[in-house]
């Protein structure tokens, strides 16, 4: 009887557990929560709240930027032709992956500085001014004309009437002010509040229109920075009461329910799923869709951006066709699994897009303030001891080249800079110059009985493979290195706290570069600043001084070239690799002008325009490329692989892209 | 054995405070937390990680006021033993804090990614059982035979691979960009789900469950499996069961009637852990899958340095463990008549 009785017991356990199984199935299946993911919708969208009239506010006079405006007196340019094709057609939609889900969507704030983020923002909100993208010459965005003061501290722009918010209110001087005093707030956590604080007196209103900012110092760059300040609507910047919100109340409200921008994309709360998808949609009434600027431009009606934290998943599921666009960031995948049926057949596309992105810095920060390496010797030798080209045949399939200046990919580069080649006799040489003359019985050399011995510590576990070859080669000339892994964050702690001897250093390049805080003498001693290594040098702050304030390009590019050399040849790193290119696959159903990229970026953009702004979906191509999923016997044709546009026609500094379309 | 119970329960108290005081510490301790990330984000931005792309820059230094500014928010301005106490304060009236990285309450974050794991943890736990009970038993009845030799090979190879590994071949193979497509490349549900009718929607849960369930289960059939089969074994050596054959009651009766109900004991008691399913996850299957369950979220916490998030699942964790283990006794008491606690 007893077991009998617990037999029940443990039947009605187990079925209560079979039950609760088959109901939580049931109850999932039946989405009665709330729904995750839904097919894409993809027409444009319209958010407009208010339909303001086309043109000036009639009250406005023609002096203060209204009606009848004539810009006498001040500059504007016509002639941009913006990265569109005319031949683009409007709708359809494009989806990529990142790995990582964004802290946060709004334009300004903690966490402003993810690459998705920065994307975001130039798709959503725009500046006053934006650049011509060959000439580099400023053109009308949100303003249509601008002013410089004899003095060169006082930038006034008019804002184009036209312009309007998402939500149909017109853009005024207000905003901007209202913007400014946002970014004034030490609340958003970005320490940007400083430097507006220490470089800005306040904007001033003119006008509805007009709007003005006084630099407290002189240098070029300050009017890019004033004309290049992404805007936000003044009514969403306030709270309940209609004062201005706070920075931590900003800063909770828009951290994934975005501001209604004046872009031509806009991201509803709906569309935003936390960890998994973004929606961008395209609006349906954006208010400079005719200006030249966006001519062949914004054209996916949807923008679906997937979380994808596994590589291999994200590869898979683009051979599949469920994403869209997919960059080969490693050489050893493009030289080896680039090539699949897909490619071969036509369905997929395989570019090498060669561009002018910065290339940054890259390489062993070398620690100058201390030995060994507060002997140039010691550096050099250290560059002498990377056997790059053994790297980079055995392990990246000569996929890259070796760096050799702090501006490469930029006309800032010194083209006079010599690349190092390994040289292990000259690498000894130099180590004994440097006093580690004797040996102990290991092998390792010493210096009054101390040994070489470094540490290097590293992030990646991908790093380990040329490490490890470094390690021996570090060996050969009798330096004893050990490898440390350490965490990322643990890893920037200790080289932002200067607290290493050799550490691997990525820093990104920037065109036109901002010296002042890089290259500068003070920035050695200053621990947030990304001088790691600690260099210095008189002539470098004097030709920074100088070219902080002359606003010719033409002449500022020597004046960099030749910092350019005097930093390299102090061998603060020991120079890693680079490359002028980007890799790129794609489904075959999309258009896209001859440049395929943006002249200053990756695809995805940041701080220049993504490809998800130029190219369009190709209805002829994408009826073609379902064929031929459906017929295996079925190709397209391909074109060639490797695209040179912007090193080639795209280089020349008279040229216009408006050219191009013609040739 | 009630006050026993009672005792086990006023004990999960200063154990839950010992656990969550040494992790609080550690995590406050350890180098590289969420100021130094935060930093890192400002001047270095981050990209997709390429081999050959270096980070973005800020064009900026980072004024000591904002770290100044940084540190209060994240409360780095307190001593650590004044942190855990308003820690501490905030647990008591049930806030477990806010998300350094999603900005909003940890419970909201904690509590979206329950779902998923309460699916595929309920589903594995439950075929686990199906699956090995009945195949520990037919293994003992045929212990020896071809048949136990082959299941025995098979049950230890699957746990010899690791589930996430297994996984991310069987999406090779079967999700449809190498090779076959006959499931879906990951993801919980598919992307059109509110459009398909209801059996439809059945059946596309059912495609994006079976591989990850296969990952998730992979490694534990062994260990019931083979625990199930040497229970039955020593019940079928024990005297009642020879006594039971020597009276001349059936094979099957005495298997199924005596030894199975007495073999259940050791496998009832991990029921407990039942209450633990709302937790079940392993971060490297789900990222294999792209299922975002409570292991990614505890692990990409850590490497976010989310410490509001992974002191919330602590707290979840904790307290569920305890609570099982004292679960597993009583069912333990329940279907074993010899048991008393004291």
């Amino acid at each position: 009887m007893a077991g009998k009785r617990y037999t029940t017991k443990f039947s009605l356990v187990l079925s209560t557990f079979v039950v609760l199984a088959l109901c939580s199935m049931i109850l999932y299946s039946c989405g009665n929560d709330k729904p995750k993911s839904k097919t894409v919708d993809t027409k444009p969208i319209s958010i407009k709240k208010f339909d303001t009239p086309p043109g000036a506010d009639p009250s406005v006079s023609a002096e203060q930027g209204g009606n009848g405006f004539t810009g006498e007196g001040w500059t504007t340019y016509t002639k941009l032709i913006g990265y569109g094709d005319p031949k683009a057609t409007k709708g359809g939609s494009i989806s990529w992956s990142i790995p990582d889900f964004p802290a946060t969507l709004r334009p300004i704030g903690k966490d402003e500085n993810s690459y998705y983020t920065r994307m975001a923002q130039n798709m959503m909100y725009e500046r006053l001014l934006q650049q011509d993208p060959v000439t580099e010459d400023y053109a009308p965005l949100l303003a249509t004309h601008w002013k410089i003061s004899d003095d060169k501290m006082k930038f006034t722009f008019r804002i184009n009437p036209n312009a309007r918010w998402a939500d149909g209110k017109p853009v005024t001087a207000d905003d901007y002010l209202a913007t400014w005093k946002m970014m004034l707030d030490p609340e958003l956590l970005t320490g940007g509040d400083e430097f507006y604080k220490e470089n800005f007196e306040m904007p001033v209103k003119e006008s509805m229109y007009i709007v003005s900012v006084k630099a407290k110092k002189l240098g070029w760059i300050y009017f890019d920075v004033a004309a290049g300040i992404k805007v936000l609507p003044a009514h969403y910047l306030q709270d309940d009461k209609g004062n201005m919100m706070k920075g931590k109340e900003f800063l909770e409200k828009y951290n994934y329910d975005p501001i209604p921008g004046s872009g031509p994309y806009y991201i509803k709360k709906e569309d935003v799923e936390k960890g998994r998808t973004i929606i961008m949609r395209r609006r349906s009434d954006y208010w400079a869709e005719k200006e030249n600027w966006a001519v062949g431009m914004n054209n996916f009606d949807v923008f679906k951006t997937d979380v994808i934290q596994d590589d291999n998943l994200e590869f898979e599921k683009f051979k599949k066709g469920d994403i869209d666009v997919y960059s080969y960031n490693r050489a050893s995948w493009w030289a080896e699994k680039s090539d699949f049926d897909d490619v071969k057949r036509g369905l997929v596309q395989k570019r090498k897009i060669f561009n002018q992105k910065p290339e940054g810095q890259s390489g062993l920060a070398l620690n100058m303030r201390k030995e060994p390496f507060n002997d140039i010797k010691m550096r050099e030798a250290v560059n002498k001891l990377i056997d790059f080209d053994k790297w980079n045949e055995r392990l990246f399939f000569n996929a890259y080249k070796r760096i050799n200046s702090f501006f490469g990919g930029t006309p800032y580069a010194n083209p006079t800079n010599e690349t190092f080649k390994y040289d292990l006799d000259g690498a000894i040489k130099l180590i004994e110059e440097a006093g580690f003359k004797d040996k102990n019985s290991e092998g390792y050399r010493t210096k009054n009985g101390k040994v070489l011995a470094l540490e290097l510590p590293f992030s990646n576990k991908s790093q380990e493979r040329y490490l490890t070859i470094l390690q021996e080669d570090f060996k050969k000339a009798g330096i004893k290195l050990d490898l440390k892994e350490v965490d990322g964050t643990t890893n920037f702690k200790i080289g932002n706290e200067r607290n290493f001897t050799m550490i691997i250093a990525n820093w990104g390049g920037q065109n036109p570069p901002s010296l002042d805080f890089n290259v500068v003498s003070k920035t050695a001693d200053d621990p947030n600043s990304t001088n790691w290594p600690g260099y210095k040098s008189e002539r470098v702050d004097e030709l920074v001084k100088q070219y902080t304030v002359n606003f010719n390009k033409k002449e500022r590019i020597p004046m960099v070239q030749e910092i350019d050399k005097i930093l390299y040849n102090m061998y603060p790193y020991g120079y890693f690799w680079t490359a002028q290119y980007q890799r790129l696959s794609w489904q075959n159903k999309f258009g896209m002008p001859k440049w395929i990229l943006a002249k200053g970026d990756d695809f995805y953009g940041g701080t220049d325009t993504p490809i998800f702004q130029i190219w369009w979906f190709d209805p002829a191509k994408a009826a073609a490329y379902d064929e031929a999923k459906k017929d295996n016997s079925k190709k397209i044709p391909t074109e060639e692989t490797e695209n040179k546009f912007w090193i080639t026609e795209g280089k020349s500094d008279v040229l216009k892209l408006s050219d191009f379309y013609t040739k | 054995m009630t006050f026993y119970f009672i005792r086990r329960f006023l004990l999960i108290i200063p154990t839950f405070f010992g656990i969550t005081l040494i992790t609080f510490l550690i995590l406050q301790i350890v180098p590289g937390g969420p100021l130094e990330m935060e930093i890192m984000k400002i001047r270095m931005g981050g990209q997709k990680g390429s081999e050959s792309g270096s980070n973005s820059g800020s064009t900026q230094n980072i004024p000591q006021s904002a770290i100044d500014e940084l540190k209060k928010f994240y409360g780095f301005d307190k001593p650590i033993h004044e942190r855990y106490i308003i820690w501490v304060t905030h647990l008591l009236k049930f806030d477990l804090g806010r998300s350094y990285v999603y900005s909003e309450p940890v419970w909201d974050v904690i509590k979206s990614r329950f779902p998923v794991s309460i699916y595929f943890g309920l589903i594995g736990f439950i075929l686990t059982y199906l699956v090995c009970v009945p195949l520990g038993v037919y293994k003992a009845v045929k212990n020896g035979s071809v048949f136990d030799f082959i299941s025995s090979s098979l049950v230890f190879i699957g746990y010899s691979i690791p589930g996430f590994a297994f996984g991310a071949l069987m999406l090779v193979l079967f999700g449809g960009g190498s090779f076959w497509s006959v499931f879906p490349l990951g993801g919980f549900r598919s992307d059109s789900w509110d459009d398909l009718s209801f059996s439809s929607k059945i059946w596309d849960q059912l495609r994006h469950t079976f591989l990850p369930v296969l990952a998730y289960m992979i490694g534990s059939f062994a260990t019931l499996t083979i625990l199930t089969k040497n229970t039955v074994i020593d019940n079928l050596g024990q005297d009642y069961i020879r006594t039971a054959f020597s009276k001349g009651i059936s094979e099957k009766r005495v298997i199924f009637g005596h030894a199975l109900r007495n073999s259940m004991i050791p496998i009832a008691t991990g029921l407990g852990h039942f209450i633990s399913l709302v937790l079940a996850g392993s971060f490297l299957i789900e990222k294999v899958f792209n299922i975002n369950g409570m292991g990614l979220l505890g692990y990409t916490s850590i490497v976010q340095r989310d410490y509001p998030v992974v002191m919330g699942i602590l707290v979840i964790s904790t307290l569920l463990l305890l609570i099982g283990n004292i679960l597993s006794d009583m069912i333990y008491a329940m279907v074993d008549p010899r048991i008393r606690f004291n």
